[in-house]
């Protein structure tokens, strides 16, 4: 069944229909959830979080087109929220402390380089780069317009290139 | 234009890092019928709650789910009256402690705003007494993409205040929304003092200007605290604590509780724990959280009687959550994830590894989810197995797996012990004492 059937019957609250399509999308959403998190377990909770605030809200969406991009910017906003509680919860409780030193492989000059850059342009080179999104789809995703997007793309690649000069990396 | 050929391969090999899921189909596909089922769940409880708005919204913090709906209609009804104050009233409609201080006159209207970059924040109104200061407030924006990030006190030299928010619930945009700061004990709030509201756009940039708003608060409406001194003693089962004193607020009950470190025992928490009149009225959990004074020694918090000054007074619960001490380790063998020991009642299902982590099935409902039986692996030894990673709880069917950090390829000698934090274990006993 097509994408855009499915949605109608999920909008109308057929749970098999809205499973089906997140089926469809599982696999992107936990990839750009572990990008954020750094941490499968975290990125299983988050996609069960997604879950549940798009099954509230599917009635919101409009067109088909948009339901990817859409799904997307759920999960985003999810991992905005959850780096802000961690940030937040830092002093005040044993487990968020623990949460807190999420382990992930980042010894790689690159992903260090990128950790340095404008939280902003680092998303849109993560978004374009690491899940293949098309600059129109991560403008949507940000709800912002295109030429913003590429204007931080471009500043990003700026800021990447000196910071692997300053550190002695690819153009040494 | 400048090439950027070269920053385009790296990241394209570092890309490979997050193409490698190592989740399985079965996990992500369980992720997702949980939360079509919360989803369900959610949206019969939105329903039976209606007028009170406690809604979703991606750019919520926090979120406080009302569990229980008592609505104590009289005084609703008569607070509901108040010109000005209907929207707090919606609110605040289960806790009756709160209902009642607005009813006296301890609420103090502010109405003031500030607004800039075409977003809005107004304080409506504030309660405040020597244990919290409640605030009540909304904002509004012309632009969908703007959001609440943060709020802080400070005082009227912009200097902030060490008190820390522990309750909010937010609400959507426009609607009314509820913050509680905790007022430490030595540390004293200012008369003037300049509440700050952080802001941001929902895909996330936060901006540097602050949203102040400055109030003053009005002494007459602090009414100080009454203390019962009790230090009595009470036995569940050979298990001793103490009610050492009840303190009443305007804003809430504090109950300040020991137990005894020569308990057999050790009891993670009090169940149905309520004050009654004797004549049918009782005041139950604010659902703030406790707050941890010793290892066994805490405050509990309820609804305050304050001004119903009831003539008698009773601290009524229902059972404890305790467990054997000698039963508080949990034994694994890290070669064949077999349970070796466990409380004797087998709630502990099941050992599963997976890529630095280490995660056991409880039998328990979901209620139970707020609560974190572990926090970290040990070795043989008891010393703390200290890795990276991540401490969490995922609901699954009628079970709870609860995870905590753990070295994939290390090499770690047998058994692995985990330390109980709380389980589920109940020892009902009815108790009643008298506070005055």
């Amino acid at each position: 069944m097509d994408v855009e059937k499915l949605i109608k019957k999920a909008k109308k609250g057929d749970d098999a229909s809205f499973y089906e399509l997140m089926q469809l999308h599982k696999e992107r959403l936990l990839r750009i959830a572990i990008s954020y998190l750094r941490n499968e377990g975290e990125a299983l909770e988050a996609l069960q979080e997604v879950t549940v605030r798009a099954y509230c809200s599917i009635k919101k969406v409009k067109h088909a087109t948009y339901f990817s991009t859409w799904l997307i910017r759920i999960m985003i906003n999810y991992c905005h929220d959850q780096s802000r509680k961690r940030k937040r919860n830092a002093d005040s409780s044993v487990i968020d402390q623990l949460v807190e030193t999420v382990d992930y492989n980042r010894s790689l000059e690159i992903e260090e380089a990128l950790q340095r850059i404008d939280s902003r342009c680092r998303e849109v080179i993560i978004l374009k780069y690491y899940h293949d999104l098309k600059i129109k789809d991560i403008a949507e995703i940000l709800e912002s317009p295109e030429s913003t997007i590429k204007t931080w793309l471009y500043k990003g690649l700026q800021a990447l290139r000196d910071q692997l000069d300053e550190r002695g990396g690819l153009h040494a | 234009m400048l090439d950027f050929t070269r920053e385009e391969e790296e990241l394209e090999k570092t890309k490979t890092a997050y193409s490698q899921l190592t989740i399985s189909d079965e996990q992500s596909n369980h992720a997702i019928l949980e939360g079509i089922k919360r989803a369900n769940g959610m949206k019969a409880k939105r329903k039976r709650l209606l007028p009170v708005k406690i809604l979703l919204s991606a750019s919520i913090l926090m979120l406080v789910f009302i569990s229980s709906v008592k609505i104590s209609d009289t005084v609703a009804a008569y607070a509901m009256n108040i010109p000005g104050l209907e929207k707090v009233v919606e609110l605040i409609r289960n806790d009756k402690g709160l209902l009642a201080a607005m009813e006296n006159d301890h609420i103090q209207k502010v109405n003031l705003s500030d607004e800039h970059e075409g977003f809005k924040v107004t304080i409506d109104s504030v309660i405040h007494d020597e244990s919290n200061l409640i605030v009540f407030f909304k904002y509004s924006s012309k632009d969908e993409k703007f959001g609440l990030k943060e709020i802080y006190l400070m005082d009227q030299d912009g200097k902030s205040l060490p008190f820390k928010i522990n309750k909010g619930s937010y609400s959507d945009k426009g609607a009314l929304s509820e913050v509680r700061f905790s007022l430490a004990e030595d540390n004293v709030l200012p008369d003037k003092l300049i509440i700050s509201f952080e802001m941001g756009l929902n895909s996330g940039k936060v901006f540097e200007d602050k949203w102040n708003i400055p109030i003053t608060l009005d002494k007459e409406k602090l009414a100080s605290k009454q203390v019962y001194t009790l230090n009595q003693k009470i036995e569940v089962e050979d298990q001793k604590l103490t009610v050492k004193k009840v303190v009443s607020y305007p804003t809430h009950t504090a109950i300040h509780v020991e137990y005894d470190p020569k308990n057999s025992k050790k009891i993670f928490g009090i169940e149905g724990l309520r004050l009654e009149d004797g004549k049918g009225e009782s005041w139950n959990s604010n659902k703030v959280d406790d707050t941890w004074i010793s290892e066994n020694e805490r405050i509990i918090y309820l609804e305050s009687h304050y001004f119903s000054a009831p003539k008698k007074l009773y601290l009524r619960f229902d059972s404890i959550r305790a467990l054997e001490k000698d039963e508080l380790w949990v034994e694994i063998d890290p070669k064949t994830n077999q349970i070796l020991k466990a409380p004797k009642d087998e709630l502990l299902k099941k050992v599963e590894r997976g890529s630095n982590r280490l995660a056991i099935q409880l039998e328990a409902n979901r209620d139970f989810m707020d609560h974190q039986i572990i926090l970290y692996a040990s070795d043989s030894a008891g010393n703390k197995i200290d890795h990276k990673g991540y401490v969490g709880a995922t609901l699954d069917g009628h079970s709870i797996w609860y995870t905590v950090p753990f070295p994939t390829n290390e090499n770690i000698s047998g058994p692995i012990k985990l330390e109980l934090l709380d389980y589920p274990a109940e020892i009902r006993q009815d108790i009643k004492i008298k506070i005055k």
